[in-house]
C-alpha cells in the first residue's frame, strides 16, 4: 500500500475539507463583520459630528447588522460548545 | 490502603499536576494578544481566563474516558501506564514553559501514553493510523489553515478599517479581543479540563471504582480538574506569553484580534466538524498569519522556527520519557512502589530548585 492510499484510508477528506472550509469562513467572516462594525461605528460617529444624520443612521444600521452577525457567530460558539 | 488504592491516589495527583501546567502552559492562548495590545491589563487578564477556564469545566461532561484509546490497545492501559504517560506530558510541558515555546499538551499527553505503552506492551499494543489521524495530521492542519486565516482576516481588516482614525479603531478591536479571549477560554476549559477528567476516570474504571460504562462523573473528579486547570491558569505562564504576545512579532489591537477572533472561530469550526485542532497551534499560526499578512519580515521567523521544532519534538519528546518513566517504575515490581519512587523524586528535584531560588533571593518564574 503506498503512502498516499494509507494517509486515504485514515484521513476522512471529506471530514476535512469541510473543517477547512468552515474554518476559513467563520475565521474571515468574524474579523471582517467586526471589522464592518468598527467601521459603521466610527462613521456614525464622524457623520453625527459634521450634521449629516441620514448619513450618520445608515452608519449605525451598518454597524448593528455587523455586530448581529458577530453575536451570531458568538452564539453559536456556545452552541457548538454545550452540544 | 492497599497498592491498587496507593496507585490510584498517586495517579489523580499526577493527573491534577498535569492539569495544572495544562493551564498555565496554555494561558498564553487566550491571553498572550490581549496583553501585547493592551486590550487587557496581565493580571486581569489571568484572572479573567482563570475564571472562564473554571466555568468551562463545568459546561459540559462528554468525558474523554477514551484518551489516547485510538493510538494505544486500551487492554494495555493500565494505571502505571497512565502514570508513566502523565509524567511525560507533564516534563514536556516544563520543559517547553522553560524555553518560553508555546505547544500542545494534548499531544504530549499522548505522546506520554504512547511511550509507556510501547515499553509495557509492546509494538503490536500502538496504533500507528491513530497517530496519523490524531496526532500528525491534525498538527499540519491546524497551524496551516489558522495561518492563512489569520493572513487573509488581517487583509481584508485593514482594507476596511484602514482610513478610519486610529484611536476609535483600536478601542474597538480591543474590546473584540476581550469577548474573543473570553470565548476562547471557555473553549479551552472545556476541552483541556476534560482531558485530566478522562485520565481520572480511566484510572477510577481501571480500579474497580467506577463501572466500565454507565457511569457517571463523581463531582469531587470535575470541581478538582476545574481547579486545577483555573489555578494553573492564573499562575500564568508568562515566558510563552511574552513569546506569543510579542517575539514573534509586535502586533497592534487589529492583528491580536484577527489572531484570536480568527483562531477561535477555527477553533470552534472544527469541533463541530468533529475534527478537533490544537488550540495552542491554531492560536500559534494564527499570529504568526496576522504578522505576515501585514508584512512578511515582520515576523521573525527564527522564533517560528524555534516553535515549529517544539511541535515536531513534542510526541516523540513525551514519548521518550513517557517510556522511560514505565521503565523506571518496573525495577520497582509492578505494585505502587515505582510511581511512589517517581512522584517522590519528582517532588524532591521540585524542592530543590524552588529552596535554591529562595536562597538566592531570585524569583520563581512562571
Amino acid at each position: 500500500m503506498s503512502a498516499l492510499s494509507l494517509i486515504g484510508s485514515i484521513v476522512d477528506w471529506g471530514e476535512l475539507g469541510l473543517t477547512v472550509a468552515a474554518a476559513t469562513i467563520a475565521g474571515v467572516g468574524i474579523t471582517a463583520a467586526f471589522s464592518v462594525a468598527i467601521l459603521g461605528a466610527a462613521q456614525f460617529g464622524e457623520q453625527r459630528r459634521q450634521g449629516e444624520m441620514v448619513a450618520a443612521a445608515g452608519a449605525a444600521l451598518v454597524a448593528v447588522v455587523a455586530l448581529t452577525v458577530c453575536v451570531a457567530g458568538i452564539v453559536f460558539g456556545l452552541i457548538v460548545m454545550l452540544s | 490502603m492497599d497498592s491498587s488504592e496507593l496507585i490510584l491516589v498517586i495517579v489523580v495527583g499526577t493527573a491534577l499536576a498535569f492539569d495544572f501546567t495544562n493551564g498555565f502552559h496554555d494561558t498564553a492562548n487566550v491571553v498572550a494578544t490581549s496583553i501585547s495590545t493592551r486590550a487587557m491589563a496581565p493580571r486581569i487578564a489571568v484572572a479573567f481566563a482563570a475564571v472562564l477556564n473554571f466555568v468551562g469545566a463545568f459546561i459540559s461532561l462528554e468525558v474523554a474516558a477514551t484518551v489516547a484509546s485510538d493510538v494505544v490497545d486500551p487492554e494495555a492501559i493500565t494505571t502505571t501506564v497512565i502514570f508513566a504517560g502523565l509524567v511525560g506530558a507533564i516534563c514536556w510541558n516544563l520543559i517547553t514553559w522553560y524555553f518560553g515555546l508555546p505547544s500542545s499538551s494534548s499531544h504530549a499527553l499522548i505522546g506520554g501514553v504512547v511511550g509507556a505503552t510501547f515499553v509495557a506492551a509492546g509494538v503490536d499494543a500502538i496504533f500507528g493510523d491513530g497517530i496519523l489521524g490524531k496526532v500528525l495530521i491534525p498538527a499540519l492542519v491546524a497551524p496551516t489553515v489558522a495561518f492563512i486565516v489569520g493572513a487573509i482576516a488581517i487583509v481584508i481588516c485593514y482594507r476596511i478599517v484602514g482610513r478610519q482614525r486610529p484611536g476609535p479603531v483600536t478601542n474597538g478591536f480591543r474590546g473584540g479581543q476581550v469577548v474573543s479571549g473570553g470565548l476562547l477560554a471557555l473553549a479551552h476549559g472545556t476541552n483541556d479540563a476534560q482531558k485530566t477528567m478522562g485520565v481520572i476516570v480511566l484510572a477510577l474504571i481501571a480500579t474497580d471504582h467506577l463501572p466500565a460504562s454507565g457511569f457517571e462523573v463523581p463531582f469531587w473528579v470535575v470541581a478538582s480538574a476545574a481547579t486545577a486547570i483555573a489555578l494553573g491558569t492564573y499562575t500564568g505562564g508568562w515566558r510563552i506569553i511574552r513569546t506569543m504576545g510579542t517575539r514573534i512579532h509586535k502586533m497592534d489591537a487589529a492583528q491580536g484580534f484577527s489572531a484570536q477572533g480568527a483562531g477561535a472561530a477555527v477553533i470552534l469550526a472544527s469541533s463541530h466538524y468533529g475534527f478537533p485542532l490544537s488550540t495552542t497551534q491554531v492560536i500559534s499560526g494564527g499570529v504568526m498569519g496576522s504578522g505576515a499578512g501585514k508584512r512578511l519580515s515582520a515576523v521573525r521567523w527564527g522564533v517560528a522556527g524555534n516553535i515549529v521544532v517544539a511541535w515536531i519534538l513534542t510526541f516523540p519528546a513525551a514519548a521518550l520519557i513517557g517510556a522511560a518513566t514505565y521503565g523506571v517504575t518496573r525495577i520497582f515490581g509492578t505494585g505502587a512502589l515505582g510511581p511512589l519512587v517517581v512522584t517522590v523524586a519528582g517532588l524532591a528535584i521540585l524542592a530543590v530548585v524552588v529552596a535554591r531560588r529562595l536562597r538566592t533571593g531570585a524569583p520563581i518564574p512562571a
